[in-house]
């Protein structure tokens, strides 16, 4: 049902990503086109993959997002306050999400009680899941008998 | 067409993994006489991380006052603060008094922000330290920090760049840019603790033990 080999390589992709995102910060800049190339990265597998229908599209992107849908619904819920280490849990969420952070820095807001890019790092499941829907779009268009 | 694919593929596995030993490399060069130096962060964090120290430390479920002296507090002045079984050094949080019973501090869910100084006396070890500067320069440090306010916190931000920002980054580079490095040892990373070595600062309070 899961497509295993699709999820181990998005893993690896974005694995391999944190890293080299958060070491390229060193190098002022350099993280924000590092950041773009894995935007860009996730679009093509998403379009190399040939997801055509919802199903596949939900298989593939629900277990790779797994851990950072988990982290944000603990942190969202307040489950932070029963569960050991609690308090670290915003910390690995932002860790997991490293890739994005370049572009969810750009956001600032000061006038908000807490600032826009910590809602954007909740919701940043969605974000990459939403980054995966061009291939989506663009193999049903390839394959319209496939919807 | 198939051919392109395949290679687009093999493009988005091995990209990454390239740049993550190119740029090691690189920051390893550049940071080469870290490595030699004991009291490094990075040093320090493996060293207690073998002896099972992760995070920032064990905060009490009931707090004792340290009687940390606030009211001797100056603009400018930076304040420490520690919990027992911190990873990084004595200190695990650092903050940047505004006056009038405020600090600038960094936080994850909040990122750069103000709050009351008060939280300072329920740390188990304290301190307040006095940069070594005009009242002036403090004064312009503290404007700097100010502007940064709801920009984001990141843990392991590195100090070249002005997006990602800790507790104790912002208030290197806020006295970093008047001319003042209070980063003893010059760290790629800026634990609290090299506030307290530092010899552009004195200290004018100090509670629940010296560090080591």
């Amino acid at each position: 049902v899961f497509p295993i080999k699709k999820i181990g390589r998005l893993y690896l992709i974005q694995i391999w990503a944190l890293l080299a995102i958060w070491l390229a910060s060193y190098f002022d800049g350099l993280e924000v086109l590092l950041s773009i190339l894995f935007v860009a990265c996730i679009i093509g597998e998403s379009i190399i993959n040939q997801t055509a229908t919802l199903a596949s599209y939900l298989h593939t992107v629900l277990p790779w997002q797994l851990p950072g849908i988990l982290l944000s619904i603990i942190i969202v819920t307040g489950l932070t306050l029963h569960l050991p280490g609690g308090e670290y849990y915003i910390f690995v969420l932002e860790l997991w999400y490293t890739p994005l952070i370049p572009l969810i820095s750009i956001s600032s807001d000061p006038f908000l009680p807490q600032p826009l890019y910590y809602n954007l790092l909740l919701i940043a499941p969605l974000i990459m899941m939403a980054c995966y829907v061009p291939g989506l779009a663009y193999n049903r268009k390839l394959n319209p008998a496939r919807k | 067409m198939e051919e392109d694919m395949k290679n687009s593929q093999k493009f988005s596995l091995l990209i990454f993994p390239c740049c993550v030993v190119i740029l090691t490399l690189l920051i390893w060069a550049d940071n080469y006489s870290l490595l030699a130096e004991h009291k490094s962060v990075f040093f320090t964090y493996s060293h207690n991380f073998t002896n099972g120290q992760v995070g920032y430390g064990r905060q009490p479920s009931a707090p004792e006052p340290n009687n940390l002296p606030l009211d001797q507090l100056e603009p400018g002045d930076i304040l420490l603060g520690g919990w027992p079984g911190c990873a990084y050094g004595h200190f695990s949080h650092a903050g940047l008094y505004l006056g009038d019973n405020r600090v600038l501090e960094s936080y994850v869910d909040t990122g750069v922000t103000v709050n009351s100084v008060s939280h300072y006396s329920d740390y188990t070890y304290a301190c307040i330290l006095r940069v070594k500067a005009d009242q002036k320069v403090k004064q312009r440090a503290i404007d700097y920090a100010l502007k940064q306010q709801g920009k984001l916190f990141y843990p392991v931000s590195f100090k070249n760049d002005e997006r990602y920002w800790n507790c104790s980054k912002i208030i290197w580079k806020a006295y970093q840019r008047e001319g003042i490095n209070i980063d003893a040892a010059n760290d790629i990373w800026i634990p609290p603790d090299n506030f307290y070595q530092s010899d552009q600062v004195m200290i004018v309070a100090l509670k629940g033990g010296v560090p080591h």
